[in-house]
């Protein structure tokens, strides 16, 4: 019953304009939003504590283990004693953008996560073409980095805004030409019906090097080792973060699980095949391929070394864009003709 | 149009205090200009207030990741001062700890150099693993982890427990081990070759005239070794072989620092087979006072970031004038040199291949 | 490229962790550790040899009741010591020890000036 489409839409808002049973239609969608959306918030904390366990692991030490049973509520801890700090901005920032663009981003993370399927049934499905809005909304994520990098008036906030438009200009293009390549196979750009097209072969075996490269992508796109550049904790002391103050700082934290949570999906329902499974619900098959996802994700981050500037943009240049011409002429040959 | 930035005391790698104010043009280095002192404690003077034997625990805090190293040459120039000559036992025992605090020393640095380089910290709890077995040998025979005073002149404090030996063939078996396998660890990664080979390149003319010294020279070309140009304790006995690779970058400096940490668990094991019996006991506290035989001494000794120098004029009771000579502070003094040129990502992985200690810098 | 790497991090994750979790569990010292100090004040005979070595000028002789009169016996600031263990060194009679117990807290920097006392291992 919370399904729209296109032509939906436009009745709706002119319906918007005329009639008072639009009051429940609202109601309806935002309580499936903000009902989700603590949801997505919980898991984002899940994530949080998960990868701060499985590092642990990896370098040989315990993780949390003091505050709540196995150190569970230690992100929340944390998160309090961030809140509680006093908010100041400098005197050489813009305000303005400063005090707008983290919350925005955090935002936008979450509501890509609801436009996305996440049953067959619910969420804002059938839009015919789900996928392109999708990706034309993630774009914004750099931008604001960006944004946020050049109002904070240091030095090392400005190298780091700099280097962030850079690293967008070298992956964008290939992971475009990957989307194109699966709208391609799929014939629709329909989230749902990618997902259900995608019911006797998962699209990772048809198309192994547009994974590789979608794969390559979306780790730069979420600024996770070996590509984040942008807040090289080595280096620049903390990038476009060096001036955010506590409480700002509290999203950010939280913003960069919701956006490995949002990149998992997305790599899940593209390639893996989204909700496919026999037995348990699907929305259970989805939430545990994302899982699997971004524990291989944290393992990477443990072991990887930084890359340098110029040579992401060659890699971006000279490997990841031939290769997905190459994918996507491929696909046409073997499975649309 | 070039900008300064100002890469400040407090930062996550810059090995302590150091305030870097760099000159960049665009994203080029064009210039670096190092500021330093903020951990400046009077070494130096203190040290003329104090008698010989109070000076030890100041000495040792010069370098706090291998203090073992200065406490022994300062140790050797109470020894010249006073004319009196190493046990033939401690020689031996001697040998064996300095080499053993020159393996924990450079399994710190390579934790620090692969944090730098911007891995999360995996490498670092890894090393510090490793070298925690080290130190826990150390103790048993010491007394302490870190800051050890079990020097003496005429020899140590105390004779080694009795089942040193084997505990540390042991830890030495293992050890071996873990230093292949992060070997293979870093090399097979392409992006950690691409980050140090090329960069940083400090030739050989320009290593000698500026005095370059320890594994920094040696990664340049230069086969000079404090330990066989001017030996002493045991070393010329045991048969020791300085390291040297020849192309002068950041990837010289990192082999030639795991090929020494080969040679040392060589050196250990054969010293182990050849120490000879009897005491090696030091003179007590209460005797040390040098009655002027030799006035001016100089000592030099090999620490693991390169050549110590003390010169002491020594007096009746306590020492007229110590000066050291430090290695990280001549080191520091090359970076102008090596980064002009390289990119601003490229500064971090060169200060993390000269292996700078502040203290050591600052005394 | 960054295979061999993964391989090798995913099987550390069986390796046993190193680090102890440290109210509940402690460390094993050997004998000849040197922390806390302890003075066997019979044996003390006031020499102020401990008093003339220390490096740092921490030790100090202050008046003390006995019961064989006033007498005079090393107070230690433990904030400033160095253990470095020369005053165990250089004792005549042994009083003065370093023994190997290493959590000794408090809330107030007062109450780490030590008297003989106190000291009373």
């Amino acid at each position: 019953m919370l399904t729209f489409s296109t032509s939906a839409i436009a009745n709706w808002l002119v319906s918007l304009l005329s009639s008072a049973s639009i009051v429940k239609q609202a109601e309806g969608l935002a309580a499936y939003a903000i009902g989700v959306a603590i949801l997505i918030m919980a898991f984002a904390y899940f994530l949080g504590w998960i990868e701060r366990k499985i590092i642990a692991k990896v370098q040989a030490r315990h993780g949390p283990t003091v505050v709540g049973k196995y150190g569970l509520l230690q992100n929340l801890a944390d998160f309090m004693k961030l809140l509680a700090k006093s908010n100041f901005f400098p005197k050489s920032s813009d305000k303005l953008l400063f005090a707008v663009a983290l919350p925005a981003m955090l935002a936008l993370s979450i509501f890509l996560i609801l436009l996305l399927p996440l049953t067959p049934s619910t969420g804002i499905g059938n839009m015919a073409n789900g996928l392109l809005i999708v990706f034309a909304l993630f774009a914004f994520m750099p931008l604001l980095i960006f944004i946020n990098g050049i109002a904070s008036g240091n030095k090392f906030g400005e190298i780091s805004a700099q280097r962030s438009v850079i690293m967008m200009m070298s992956y964008e293009i290939p992971m475009l030409i990957v989307i194109a390549s699966i709208g391609m196979l799929a014939r629709s750009y329909d989230l749902v019906n990618i997902v259900e097209s995608q019911a006797h072969i998962w699209y990772i075996f048809l198309m192994p090097l547009g994974f590789f490269v979608f794969f390559v992508a979306m780790l730069a796109e979420l600024e996770r080792s070996p590509f984040d550049l942008r807040e090289a904790d080595s280096e620049l002391i903390a990038g476009w973060l060096t001036d955010v103050s506590a409480p700002y700082y509290t999203l950010a934290l939280f913003l960069d699980y919701t956006k490995m949570f949002l990149g998992s999906l997305i790599v899940v329902i593209l390639f893996f095949g989204g909700w496919s499974g026999y037995g348990l619900l699907p929305v259970f098959w989805l939430v545990v391929k994302a899982l699997i996802f971004a524990i291989f994700v944290m393992l990477l981050r443990a072991t990887a070394v930084r890359m340098k500037l110029d040579r992401l943009l060659r890699l971006g240049w000279l490997a990841l864009m031939p290769l997905a011409l190459i994918n996507l002429i491929v696909a046409y040959l073997l499975f649309v003709m | 149009m070039t900008t300064k930035i100002n890469i400040g005391p407090i930062h996550p790698s810059t090995h302590g205090v150091l305030r870097l104010v760099v000159e960049l043009d665009g994203d080029t280095i064009v210039g670096v200009e190092p500021h330093i002192g903020f951990l400046h404690r009077g070494v130096e003077k203190l040290a003329e207030n104090r008698m010989y034997m109070q000076n030890i625990g100041y000495m040792e805090k010069i370098d706090y990741v291998a203090p073992m190293a200065y406490d022994d040459a300062y140790v050797a120039a109470v020894e010249e001062a006073m004319g009196v000559e190493v046990k033939e036992r401690a020689k031996y025992i001697r040998t064996i700890l300095l080499e053993l605090q020159r393996i924990a020393s450079h399994l710190l640095w390579l934790g620090t150099m692969a944090n730098d380089l911007g891995q999360f910290y995996t490498l670092f709890m890894w090393t510090f693993r490793d070298r925690d077995k080290i130190l826990r040998l150390l103790q048993e025979h010491a007394g302490a982890r870190m800051f050890y005073l079990n020097m003496r002149p005429g020899g140590v404090v105390r004779d080694l427990p009795p089942d040193f030996e084997e505990n540390t063939l042991q830890v030495l078996d293992y050890i071996e081990k873990r230093i292949t396998e992060y070997e293979h660890y870093l090399e097979s990664n392409q992006v950690f070759i691409e980050r140090t080979k090329g960069i940083g390149v400090l030739s050989r003319e320009m290593a000698i005239e500026l005095g370059a010294t320890g594994p920094v020279l040696r990664g340049s070309g230069v086969n000079y070794d404090t330990r066989s140009n001017k030996p002493y304790y045991a070393y010329s006995e045991l048969g020791f072989r300085p390291q040297v690779m020849f192309v002068g970058d950041s990837f010289a400096r990192y082999k030639v620092r795991m090929l020494e940490m080969k040679e040392s668990i060589r050196i250990i094991r054969e010293a182990f087979k050849k120490i000879p019996e009897g005491d090696a006991v030091g003179m007590p506290i209460r005797l040390i006072m040098p009655q002027a035989k030799n006035r001016i001494v100089t000592v030099s000794r090999e620490t693991p970031r390169g050549e110590a120098f003390i010169y002491m004029i020594a007096d009746k009771e306590r020492p007229y004038r110590l000066s050291i000579r430090t290695p990280s502070f001549i080191n520091l003094s090359l970076i102008d040199e090596i980064a002009k040129g390289s990119r601003l990502a490229d500064l971090f992985a060169i200060l993390g291949s000269l292996d700078l200690v502040m203290a050591d810098v600052d005394l | 490229m960054l295979i061999k790497s993964l391989a090798k991090t995913a099987k550390s994750l069986k390796d046993p962790r190193f680090t102890i979790d440290y109210p509940n569990e402690k460390e094993q010292l050997s004998d000849n550790e040197r922390y806390m100090l302890r003075l066997d004040m019979p044996t003390c005979i006031s020499c102020a040899a401990c008093e003339r070595v220390c490096p740092n000028k921490t030790i100090t002789m202050v008046d003390t009741p006995t019961e064989k009169g006033v007498k005079k016996m090393p107070q230690v600031g433990i904030e400033r010591c160095l253990f470095c263990g020369l005053c165990q060194e250089v004792c005549p009679t042994k009083c003065l020890t370093l023994t190997k117990g290493y959590d000794f807290e408090a809330y107030d920097k007062r109450e780490f000036v030590k008297r003989p006392e106190e000291l009373e291992g």
